[in-house]
């Protein structure tokens, strides 16, 4: 299956969508003011799984919205779809690196094991209850 | 027309877990083997766990449901009469290629039941008899655990343990405190570089292949290794029968290829390697006027008694980082506490409980998805995602009893992309497993909200795991109560042999593959043995 690609148009519908449900908040931004989101939102779709036709039919059937109310009774309405677009949104937002740094996740995620890690933590006496007590012997 | 292929000593059907371990075996005692595996080979590269994207991959194209996923090596399940959708994976490694790499060895007691509590029946081997097998296994992959359980008897690993981290040492102060068992994660992931095995980067997406290519899956772990040992591997080659000659043994396989073109390829000996689903259906569909119910079905329990221990999860979220995206998953540690059968629970058996982290941002948001509209999103969101990174989830993998209505058979409408019947399973969890399961949930909420989660949520069942296909063509002594021997081989085909976890008599409540390997050495050691019976 070709990965789908997304027009401007619809990167603007899913970025109208995206800031009712990912506004500004604390020191995060609102969706369509994360940096590079047009290219998370691409990506997003290559790995929605879903057709290029379905998507655009997805985006197509999307009302304007002004708030979080109109969204939820689309939600209500059409739950596949709002499923479908609400993932993409979610997954461009949470791979971008100003939101990942606001929550303090790890921008770099290879952090091998120390060689004395598990050493430090086994010299705490942390495993000693259970041996003392002989803990899941039948 | 079908191509008939030169004659090899052993023909392996499947290039898994118990494929790959026979297939180095032999071939190190210089036996001739071709092994046919219908997926092919897969590269650290293909795997997400590395792409900012991994998690929307996660639930498409890396999903563990193949149903789902549909790659064109995977063949489909009708799960219609199922409580659970088995998951598994076609490819050199098999289902290794998305196993957690939780390495656990079964307990003595699990090999004898009917002596025990008096169920089920007895395994014809003894934990003892297994235990060098294990043993060897661990070493040659480079299990990483510590020694010392008091759950089990001696046993000791070359590798350390991975550290247990901030969330693992929360917990084990917390198990600590409630007087209960726990021990670090005893894994098939090197903690440092072990043979061509890279150092586990604890990125926390081993259940969607390690990226890294430090998981010890069996495409690295072992078929290297049998491919310099002269093993030859056919990737792409689909088996749709075993084929028996006049005197009623094993002749070989009819395999197709990618174009659709049929081979015959003979051998004077059979194994069967194609998980506990794959190998019932081969069974199946290998029927002849001597096996006119399948092959090796005259017990009539080929595809009978499937055990897939169905998962229960608890999830914790915790105020203070407790580091859910440090990997491996992998198992942090796990809990033998309630494994063994205490009637005053009312039910027979127990589980084994697993500690494993969180690592990505969506899937700690998707324990929110019950909440009304309004709370889930919009500025809610901000007071959501706070607890990406502060999630830990036990899940305790449910012994499943045998029961002979839990069955796999040939579907008569689904095929697969070949035309081949696909399975059918037929499985319902029984009220032993029920109770068991709600037994287990509640045990582990509370190791929770010992360790003092802000937040718990229960999943009495998770419906697309696990991948443990068990008990399909179960070992005995009794050939009427039987489909292999002890050995494992089949009692009426006297050179065929298998070495999935379909031999598997009882399920035990620990993941499966430290034993089909095990198991699979052993049978593969005693065709070495006895080899003069087959090849003169």
């Amino acid at each position: 299956m070709m990965k789908p690609n997304l027009t401007d148009a619809e990167l603007s519908r899913l970025k109208q969508l995206g800031d009712i449900l990912m506004p500004a908040g604390g020191s995060k931004p609102a969706f369509s003011t994360v940096p590079e989101i047009d290219r998370l939102l691409q990506v997003a779709a290559g790995a929605s799984g879903a057709s290029q036709e379905s998507l655009t039919k997805s985006i197509s059937d999307l009302p304007d919205f002004s708030d979080l109310a109109g969204v939820k009774i689309y939600a209500e309405c059409v739950p596949a779809n709002f499923a479908l677009l609400s993932r993409m949104i979610s997954g461009a937002y949470y791979m971008a690196r100003d939101v990942l740094l606001a929550l303090n996740y790890p921008l770099e995620r290879r952090n091998p094991a120390g060689v004395s890690d598990f050493a430090d933590e086994y010299m705490t006496g942390i495993l000693d209850p259970v041996m003392e007590n002989n803990r899941g012997a039948p | 027309m079908t191509k008939t292929l030169e004659d090899v000593d052993v023909l392996i059907i499947g290039a898994g877990p118990s494929g790959s371990v026979a297939a180095h075996t032999l071939a190190m005692a210089g036996m001739s083997v071709v092994c046919l595996e219908q997926g092919d080979w897969m590269s650290p590269n293909d795997y997400p766990g590395n792409r900012p994207e991994y998690e929307l991959l996660q639930q498409t194209q890396w999903n563990p449901n193949p149903n789902t996923r549909q790659r064109p090596a995977d063949y489909p399940l009708n799960v219609s009469e199922s409580d659970l959708s088995p998951i598994m994976f076609g490819a050199v490694g098999g289902s290794s290629i998305l196993f957690g790499a939780h390495w656990l060895r079964l307990k003595p007691s699990d090999f004898r039941l009917r002596t025990q509590d008096g169920i089920c029946d007895d395994w014809p081997i003894s934990y003892e008899e297994l235990e060098p097998f294990y043993s060897r296994i661990d070493a040659f992959l480079g299990v990483a655990g510590l020694g010392g359980d008091p759950a089990y008897p001696p046993q000791d690993y070359e590798m350390p343990p991975h550290p247990l981290g901030k969330g693992g040492v929360r917990m084990a102060q917390a198990m600590n405190g409630l007087g209960w068992h726990w021990w670090p994660g005893t894994q098939a992931i090197p903690t440092f570089k072990h043979k061509n095995l890279a150092q586990c980067v604890r990125w926390g997406v081993c259940e969607s292949g390690c990226p890294a290519g430090a998981k010890a899956s069996f495409d690295l772990g072992y078929w290297p290794h049998a491919v310099v040992a002269g093993a030859r591997l056919v990737t792409g080659a689909r088996v749709r029968e075993v084929t028996v000659n006049a005197k009623g043994n094993a002749e070989g396989a009819i395999w197709i290829d990618r174009n659709g073109a049929e081979h015959l390829q003979k051998a004077r000996i059979v194994i069967l390697a194609a998980n506990g689903i794959g190998t019932a259906r081969l069974l199946q569909l290998s029927k002849s006027a001597a096996f006119p119910d399948g092959l090796a079905n005259g017990s009539g329990l080929v595809g009978k008694n499937l055990m897939l221990h169905p998962n229960t999860e608890a999830v914790g979220l915790y105020d203070d980082d407790v580091e859910g995206w440090r990997g491996p998953a992998g198992q942090l540690m796990y809990s033998l506490q309630f494994y063994e059968t205490d009637a005053a629970r009312g039910f027979y058996r127990g589980a084994k409980m697993n500690l494993m982290p969180r690592p990505g941002v969506l899937s700690v948001l998707r324990e929110f998805d019950d909440l009304p509209f309004e709370e889930r999103w919009g500025q809610a969101i901000h007071h959501l995602d706070r607890y990406a990174g502060h999630a830990l989830s036990w899940a305790a993998n449910i012994e499943d009893l045998p029961e002979e209505s839990n069955c796999i058979s040939l579907d008569p409408d689904l095929k697969d992309s070949d035309g081949i019947p696909a399975p059918k399973v037929n499985y319902r969890i029984s009220e032993n497993s029920w109770k068991s399961i709600d037994y287990m949930l509640d045990r582990m909420v509370e190791m929770h909200q010992a360790a003092g989660a802000k937040h718990i949520f229960r999943h009495r069942l998770w419906t697309e795991q696990p991948g443990h296909l068990l008990g399909t063509a179960r070992c005995g002594n009794d050939p009427r109560q039987s489909v292999v021997d002890r050995w494992g081989r089949a009692h009426e085909v006297p050179n065929l042999f298998i070495v999935d976890g379909s031999v598997m008599v009882t399920s035990g409540a620990v993941n499966p593959t430290a034993t089909i390997a095990a198991w699979a050495l052993r049978t593969a050691e005693h065709i070495i043995e006895t080899k003069r019976d087959f090849i003169g």
